[in-house]
């Protein structure tokens, strides 16, 4: 599979999900997991242009896809989704950071000029226990400017 | 364990036949976990993602055809689903969260039967017709009868298609779970009419987690021919309803409630078709 633009050739266990393969073989620990369930969106990661449960995927089944973590959002330097969640402070502790910032990713892929309505759809599964949802809200809104000036 | 990722629907059926304790691999947002959790300990993985001929939604001129691996989202932003069959729409909408929505594919929502399962009571009240292939056979069997009389898929098939007749009839969907997104189910209800000058002609209701299975109300269709759309707000409708709740779980400590709230979700449902309009 090609993880990041890198490509990863290995013999595995049938069994061994993706998140597994993403920490424990391709050793990017920015995929974090959360309740191992796909309920909390810790894991969350793209593939083929869409947010996806690394924890409910077999790494088997996506042998020669795409997929994108957090490690492969930043290139060179932070892009402006991470840049706009540290200015308005919506990490916290962080956890669920990496997730929510790949499912944002994967809505402003698609659709630069989401509503709010369709920022929260986006950003529905994924669980953030510290900060609350609303300074998440607004920092998309600052990456959705930023990305439109870019 | 062996892993097969096969290409096209033929090869499945091959290995279907090749291999007992197989398990077809589809969205997975079920069978990983069960697999995680001990639940299942296939000697056979079949992946069935790679097949691209079940993917498809097609438009023939009585019906549409939906492959067994369109994933929700698909079927939420599909331009035929939208066209057609509101209540699908709705359902897959508030099916799960954005990434289970990815993943999860209507094939697995019908063979893992959960009584909760989001898309099952809109495909009976539609009507729809399963395709159960194997080396050997189609069988086209309606889903509602899949359920009443348990005619499980075999070992050996592959469950390809979901067909649809695109008559034209009105659609609603509703579902009260314990909050807004990644909800299961406490209550869905799916309903279709076809109306003509305000009469309903024809009515489908079907009523999920409330019972093993979801089934219809044959009671309510069956009263309502002939009606004014406003009959589908007045009493007697409500009260079929709660009887139909009372006697499918009247042992299960949630009967008070359901059937109470069936009402409710039954009244959403109904508003969600247009069929006020």
């Amino acid at each position: 599979m090609i993880i990041n633009g890198k490509s990863y050739t290995k013999k595995i266990d049938p069994l061994l999900r993706l998140i597994d393969f993403i920490r424990d073989e391709a050793k990017l620990k920015g995929t974090k997991e959360g309740c191992g369930e796909g309920e909390c969106g810790a894991c969350t990661v793209i593939i083929d242009g869409r947010a996806v449960n690394s924890c409910l995927v077999l790494a088997a089944s996506v042998n020669g896809k795409e997929i994108t973590t957090i490690e492969g959002v930043s290139q060179g330097k932070l892009h402006p989704i991470q840049e706009a969640f540290i200015e308005v402070g919506a990490v916290q502790c962080g956890y669920c950071t990496p997730g929510m910032i790949l499912s944002t990713k994967a809505l402003l892929d698609k659709n630069i000029d989401a509503t709010e309505e369709e920022i929260k759809e986006s950003i529905s599964g994924n669980l953030c226990r510290c900060t609350g949802y609303q300074i998440m809200i607004e920092g998309i809104k600052k990456a959705q400017d930023k990305l439109k000036k870019r | 364990m062996d892993f097969y990722q096969p290409l096209c629907i033929n090869e499945v059926k091959d290995l279907l036949v090749q291999s007992k304790f197989n398990k077809l691999l589809a969205g997975g947002t079920d069978l990983v976990l069960d697999i995680k959790r001990g639940k299942i300990n296939p000697e056979v993985i079949i992946d069935i993602n790679r097949i691209e001929a079940l993917k498809d939604i097609r438009e023939d001129h009585h019906e549409i055809s939906i492959g067994s691996m369109v994933c929700f989202s698909q079927l939420k932003d599909n331009s035929l689903m939208n066209q057609y069959f509101h209540s699908i729409v709705l359902s897959a909408s508030h099916m799960g969260s954005p990434q289970i929505r990815n993943m999860a594919t209507i094939g697995g929502n019908i063979i893992n039967k959960a009584s909760a399962a989001d898309i099952i009571p809109c495909l009976i009240s539609l009507n729809a017709v399963l395709v159960l292939e194997s080396k050997d056979s189609i069988r086209y069997i309606n889903l509602e009868t899949y359920f009443q009389n348990e005619d499980w898929i075999r070992k050996d098939e592959i469950l390809t298609k979901i067909i649809i007749s695109k008559k034209n009839v009105l659609s609603g969907y509703n579902k009260l779970g314990k909050r807004n997104s990644l909800a299961i189910a406490r209550i869905n209800v799916a309903v279709s009419f076809m109306i003509e000058d305000k009469i309903i002609k024809h009515m489908s209701i079907c009523l999920g987690a409330v019972g093993r299975y979801p089934f219809r109300v044959k009671e309510l269709e069956e009263k309502a021919i002939g009606k004014t759309v406003d009959y589908l707000f007045s009493e007697e409708p409500l009260e079929i309803l709660e009887q139909q709740v009372y006697k499918s779980i009247k042992g299960r400590s949630s009967m008070p409630f359901k059937k109470e709230a069936i009402k409710g979700v039954y009244k959403n449902a109904v508003m969600s078709s247009g069929v006020m309009k």
